[in-house]
């Protein structure tokens, strides 16, 4: 299966490095400036012709104060906000008190005058281009076609309805800040701004997606993130050619390095202040218009043992969280595996009374461990993906029937052993320890446990090393995906298995940027020979 | 230091692919032999005894099963087989059997009086050589008894019978001294050391009843083994001064008549120090020398004693390192008398004089039987208990 896709993936590689020695001058057409026409009626039949079906599109024709010269105001309704509209466009362009000779004395220049001294909008800006006009006016920007000139006026008039920002409904915390990323960009670019009051964080706008038109933001600090990083997200994300960006997973997907593998190279949060951090560690971050989850790469291993809420609580006890974070990754994946090949391989290494104790309960069980396994697993990811699915309304009836199936009845009816039922509950509880990897933590817990029943503590130990070389040879955008622990970079261990507090975390990740960088001023440490890379 | 640290890595990966065996076992299509007896039948042939828990029985209290349907039900099943040697008879039992046995988890093995007259040998390569053998098991010597006998017995606090007696002998060895703990691993350890013999416990039933309980059973003394066969028994308290010398045991007590009135103070020993040596003397014959330090708490008192007076306690400390010195002396003769180094002052010459050694290897139990020794006790009184005097009556 994983042949088959490499396959593919290989040939679209072929043909997307065909596709660019050709495509070239394909692009600069399609680039080419259009200009915008000179006459209300010229303009009108080609809005009429772009916008046929659009029932939403809206074009007002008014007079310029009290002369008898006219402009064509455009917008999309519910997308530009009415009031704005009214007040800033409207109102002020038919009450001006220009004098009608001194409009039309200016004709040619009266586009500029309209712009500098009528309309009440701050961001107001002229465009040539009509292939651009329109994109803002799809955005939601106001657009007014003024006779006589081959340029159009775009007024900012965005204002549609969007959710307010709220505490997100994943990544809790106990202690820090509760809101969290909306669906709007520009809100979620301020709410980031707010953050990191600084100059040096530079936000740069792309646009991808041929029909979405998705606006994207590249954010990262200047002189913190390494340029090399900066040009690889950008170059990576500039090849993206797909017709729509709905949701930053698709960016994600595109951009990442090792799109088969089952580890995350790509990381994403739903919160600024989590977002922030990773900015000022070095890291670049893709905000995607349309969604709530940003994007931060490169992403390490390591990130998925942190969690924000340990730089706000005491480092002792943040470090002690993170050692049963490490705990629960190991439990999560291996407890099943460990069970089937104790109770098929190894019974000896059991205490004779917890032995006795575990096979007594098997005595009655008419399946094998591995089949007990299995289907206690597969029936915890039912119910948990029909609790994700199914309308709040009846999420009780489902964690009834849950503790029912699960524990009490198939039990009862000799199906599963008591220990096997400890034992999903157990891996169950500590997948959720870990967010970003709940998603693939069943698959090795499967892998494991399916090498367990065929080959014993070998058949997991040969796996468990297998998934670690797996992991060294990793890498996210140039960084490798087990530093700082493989390539070893001791600095970096303050904040690896333990958080050292504030105070002595001096300098931001070597293994991230490759350079040293003092967190605190004037505190770099004893010149040390720089860190380079190792290719 | 990353070459190194990178090989050091690399043993280290490879020792986590040694897990252990590579059969899958089924839990419930195995029985667990908990305890295994070796008598030897009239007909010459071995006769092997196994203990098996029921799991169901013993694993588990569940609401249904404890109730009473099942009435008076055993909670081990013991099984007997015959065969020409140990192995065979092991593989016999599979006739009465529908299940797999697994000896991994045998913690006990009861040894018949004169199969370890015979010689203990085929019974230690039996265990050393088959792979799944439970090399820490204890070894139990059954004297006066077969070891088939010894376990039909029925315990009243555990519900496997062989832990019953694999845990007190333990007890015993901690709290009294009079028996002391051998596994199967020491022994052999011992039996393949030069100029060392070792000790098994020994277990007796006191008083035959019909069925058998644990409490007719004593767990006192130890057997002396001499090339793998057994020779002769020590008493408890011989045994007791075994394990001092040893430091195997941790409390033992002696009761200490005093010259006050007519009644006894008990002495016990919370920690000794003792150095065995051998002196040669001008024939080149050894001399035993074994020096002992022991500390202790006055345990109980019958009368009044006064050991605030530094008199008194010197003088009571004399007569404790007496009654000592004096028990140690019996069971040194007596190891002498059956010329049996259960204190391994042979392997001490091994250790540090070699050339010694192998002129006297060959008549060592001669040698050994015949040498003179010298015994030093020390003993100092720690506490003597929670009160300094007796409480007086006035």
């Amino acid at each position: 299966m994983f042949s088959e896709l490499k396959r593919k993936a290989k040939q679209l590689k072929n043909l997307y490095k065909s596709q660019q020695k050709t495509a070239p001058g394909q692009n600069e057409a399609a680039a080419q400036p259009e200009p915008i026409p000179v006459t209300l009626t010229e303009i009108k039949e080609k809005l009429s012709s772009v916008f046929t079906g659009c029932d939403d599109f809206r074009t007002r024709e008014i007079f310029i104060g009290k002369s008898q010269k006219k402009c064509l105001i455009t917008y999309i309704d519910n997308l530009a906000n009415n009031e704005l509209l009214n007040n800033n466009i409207v109102r002020p362009l038919l009450l001006t008190e220009l004098p009608e000779n001194f409009i039309l004395e200016n004709s040619s220049k009266l586009i500029e005058i309209l712009a500098d001294r009528v309309f009440c909008d701050s961001s107001i800006e002229m465009k040539d281009d009509w292939h651009k006009t329109i994109e803002s006016l799809m955005s939601g920007d106001t657009v007014i076609f003024v006779p006589g000139n081959s340029k159009a006026l775009v007024a900012a008039s965005r204002g549609w309805e969007a959710r307010s920002v709220s505490e997100p409904q994943t990544e809790t915390v106990v202690r820090g800040p509760r809101e969290g990323f909306i669906e709007d960009i520009g809100i979620n670019c301020a709410l980031l701004r707010r953050k990191l009051k600084n100059p040096n964080l530079k936000m740069e706008r792309i646009t991808l997606g041929r029909e979405s038109k998705t606006p994207i933001c590249i954010c990262y600090l200047q002189g913190i993130a390494d340029q090399k990083l900066i040009e690889e997200v950008k170059s990576r994300l500039s090849k993206i050619d797909i017709d729509a960006i709905l949701e930053s997973g698709y960016i994600e997907e595109m951009i990442e390095d090792a799109p088969l593998s089952f580890f995350p190279t790509v990381g994403n949060s739903e919160k600024p202040d989590v977002v922030a951090g990773k900015i000022l560690e070095g890291r670049v971050a893709i905000i995607s218009d349309g969604t709530p989850i940003v994007l931060t790469v490169p992403y390490l291993f390591i990130e998925t043992l942190q969690s924000s809420e340990d730089y706000y609580s005491s480092s002792v006890t943040s470090s002690f969280l993170r050692a049963i974070r490490i705990v629960c990754f190991y439990v999560s994946i291996l407890l099943p595996g460990l069970y089937v090949a104790l109770l098929g391989f190894h019974q000896s290494v059991l205490p004779l009374n917890l032995l006795l104790t575990i096979s007594a309960s098997q005595e009655e069980i008419p399946f094998s461990p591995l089949v007990e396994a299995l289907f206690m697993g597969l029936t915890f990811e039912i119910l948990q993906e029909a609790g994700i699915r199914m309308p709040r309304a009846i999420g009780q009836s489902i964690s009834i029937v849950g503790a029912l199936v699960i524990g009490e009845a198939s039990v009862r009816a000799g199906l599963v052993s008591d220990p096997m039922v400890i034992i999903t509950a157990t891996t169950a509880i500590t997948t959720f320890i870990l967010p970003p990897l709940q998603r693939v933590l069943p698959f090795f817990r499967l892998a494991f446990t399916v090498i367990a029943n065929v080959l014993g503590l070998l058949g997991i130990f040969l796996l468990l090393i297998a998934m670690v070389v797996h992991m060294c040879s990793l890498r996210s955008f140039g960084v490798p995906y087990m530093a700082p622990l493989a390539p070893f970079v001791p600095a970096d261990l303050k904040d690896v298995f333990f958080r050292v507090p504030h105070w002595a975390m001096q300098t931001r990740p070597q293994s991230l940027t490759w350079q040293e960088t003092s967190r605190v001023k004037g505190r770099l440490p004893k010149n040390k020979k720089g860190l380079s890379p190792k290719k | 230091m990353g070459k190194s640290l990178r090989r050091i890595g690399l043993v280290l990966v490879c020792n986590l692919l040694l897990t252990g065996c590579w059969d899958n076992i089924d839990v419930s299509e195995s029985h667990y032999v908990t305890a295994m007896g070796i008598d030897r039948a009239p007909d010459g042939l071995y006769e092997l005894t196994f203990e098996f828990p029921t799991p169901i029985l013993t694993g588990q209290n569940k609401e249904g099963s404890g109730g009473g349907g099942g009435g008076e039900q055993k909670s081990v099943a013991v099984v007997t087989t015959k065969g020409d040697t140990l192995y065979t008879a092991a593989r016999n039992i599979v006739e009465k059997l529908a299940r797999k046995v697994i000896p991994s988890k045998m913690e006990l093995l009861i040894i018949n009086e004169q199969v370890a007259r015979d010689g203990l040998m085929e019974v230690f390569d039996f265990m050393e050589r088959q792979q799944d053998t439970n090399m820490v098991a204890n070894i139990l010597l059954v004297k006066g008894a077969t070891a088939k006998e010894i376990m039909q017995v029925e315990s009243l606090q555990e519900k496997i019978p062989s832990q019953h007696l694999m845990k007190s002998i333990k007890v015993n060895q901690d709290n009294l001294g009079t028996s002391k703990e051998a596994r199967v691993i020491d022994i052999i350890k011992e039996v393949g050391l030069p100029g060392r013999d070792p000790l098994l416990p020994v277990i007796e039933i006191e008083q035959r009843a019909e069925p058998l309980k644990v409490k007719d059973l004593g767990i006192t003394g130890s057997a002396v083994l001499k090339d793998g066969k057994l020779v002769g028994y020590l008493d408890g308290v011989q045994t007791k001064s075994w394990l001092l010398i040893e430091h195997k045991g941790k409390i033992s007590l002696y009761s200490v008549p005093l010259a006050e009135a007519e009644g006894n103070a008990v002495f016990e020993v919370i920690s000794t120090k003792a150095t065995k040596k051998v002196e040669f003397l001008h024939d080149d014959k050894p001399k035993f020398i074994i020096e002992l330090k022991v500390v202790g708490n006055i345990g109980e008192s019958q009368v009044s004693i006064d050991l605030t007076q530094p008199e008194r306690l010197t003088s009571f400390k004399a007569q404790v390192a007496q009654i000592i010195r004096k028990e140690i002396e019996n069971t040194l003769l007596t190891s002498q008398q059956y010329q049996s180094d259960i204190f391994g002052f042979g392997s001490l010459i091994y250790k540090k004089h070699l050339t010694q050694w192998r002129k006297m290897q060959d008549n060592w139990a001669e040698l050994y039987s015949k040498a003179p020794y010298e015994i030093e006790v020390t003993v100092q009184v720690k506490r003597s208990g929670y009160t300094r005097k007796s409480i007086e009556v006035k």
